[in-house]
């Protein structure tokens, strides 16, 4: 049933779906065990690679625990994604101070992060509603009308060397430096504070430990958090088989069961990535934290889809853009061996 | 109450977003297209002020618009 709005009432809900609000409640307890086991051994892990870079032990150590450290920091934001659902604390100011500080770490100004990600969960495989929190994403008519510089631009965009190396340290580097077009003043605050702080940690290392130090060892671990960051929040919503509508027809419960992914991964990454994996039935319920994703999920057979894997995952990099007429993402690839026709090889097949 | 809109016959005066945790007159979601005026979101994500005071009776019977207020306070 598609999606309601313009006639002033909430589209039906399945009983399983209304069953999922038990897990909603976010509860301390676990909060805080999480940021023991997660947090503590992040700042342990980074002690010692400041002490290996001080000492002048040799770099390739350090390097190697940039693993442990990126894996430890990722996972540390998902208690800010948590935290911006208000779903991490049970308490909203507990949840927002927490989010400040880990994304001081992450180079994530948490206000108006939070913002645009609220914005995406409103709007995510809608595609009258693209182009805030989301990765873009052109149909092939647009590229096709698109002028041929844009048309490049959005090659360059959509290249796997772009998005996931240079656009995701751009991104988390440059871009969440600087208020986004639309943010408001609380959002533009956070962003401003954010940086502040920032420069004042980046002053307090130049100070003490030197400034060479501290990009030698935080440089690796944030590029390579942020690559795998993207990496994750692509997987989420570019797939084969993804839903996108036109705002008449977009249907919440298929959007979130069809537009979000749900990534199976090994039980290390889902622990480092916080259960993100199970994206789809976060879209569904949004204030569930991600230390009852699981539960939740292994207690609803509605929202056991088929997943994706690490290895069907990596099908999703030869995907750019959206044909609406047939309803599926397609590669450049494979519109250039259709002539640029959207009827080409698919007809034949 | 406003017979003319509809949000409020089924929401009552004032609606919840599951998805923010804002709370505003339901007249400012129906002037915002049916979605929330803060974050956007559509009306899957609406619940009654009552219904979130029931949980939360420390909650005012008028909610201040664009604070956030938790599920379970």
């Amino acid at each position: 049933m598609p999606e309601a709005n313009s006639a002033g009432h909430r589209p039906e809900r399945p009983a399983w779906f209304l069953g999922l609000a038990q897990y909603e409640k976010p509860d301390y307890r676990p909060a805080f065990r999480q940021l023991a086991n997660t947090v503590l051994p992040l700042l342990g892990v980074l002690a010692l690679m400041f002490y290996t870079v001080t000492q002048g032990i040799s770099y390739w150590l350090t390097l190697a625990l940039s693993l442990p450290a990126t894996g430890l920091l990722m996972r540390t934001f998902i208690f800010l994604h948590d935290a911006c659902h208000g779903s991490f604390f049970p308490s909203p100011r507990a949840n927002a101070a927490l989010g400040f500080i880990i994304g001081v770490l992450t180079l994530t100004p948490f206000g108006q992060w939070r913002w645009s990600h609220l914005k995406h969960h409103g709007s995510f495989a809608n595609l009258d509603r693209r182009g805030l929190g989301d990765i873009l994403t052109m149909t092939v008519e647009e590229y096709r009308s698109a002028p041929r510089r844009e048309q490049l631009k959005y090659h360059i965009y959509r290249h796997p060397l772009f998005i996931f190396g240079l656009g995701s340290s751009m991104l988390f580097g440059l871009l969440y430096r600087f208020p986004i077009k639309g943010a408001k003043r609380p959002e533009r605050n956070s962003v401003w504070l954010t940086d502040i702080v920032i420069l004042a940690l980046v002053a307090a290392s130049a100070l003490t430990v030197g400034v060479r130090p501290f990009f030698l060892v935080m440089g690796p671990v944030w590029f390579i958090a942020f690559t795998l960051g993207v990496w994750l929040f692509y997987v989420q919503h570019q797939f084969q088989g993804v839903y996108w509508a036109r705002e008449g027809e977009w249907d919440f419960l298929r959007a979130s069961l069809e537009g979000a992914s749900y990534y199976r991964l090994p039980r290390v990454l889902q622990w480092v990535t916080g259960n993100i994996g199970l994206h789809h039935l976060h879209h569904l319920r949004p204030r569930i934290p991600n230390y009852r994703l699981q539960q939740a999920f292994d207690a609803t057979p509605a929202v056991h889809i088929i997943p994706l894997t690490l290895r069907t995952s990596l099908h999703t990099l030869r995907l750019n853009l959206y044909n609406e007429e047939r309803k599926r993402m397609i590669g450049f690839r494979e519109l250039a061996h259709s002539g640029g026709s959207m009827d080409g090889p698919e007809q034949s097949a | 109450m406003d017979r003319n809109n509809p949000l409020e016959a089924e929401f009552g005066q004032y609606i919840w977003c599951e998805l923010c945790g804002t709370a505003y007159a339901s007249a400012a979601w129906a002037a915002n297209g049916n979605t929330c005026p803060n974050c956007g979101a559509t009306l899957i994500y609406a619940h009654p002020w009552e219904e979130i005071r029931r949980n939360n009776p420390r909650y005012p019977e008028i909610p201040v618009e664009g604070k956030e207020y938790a599920l379970y306070g």
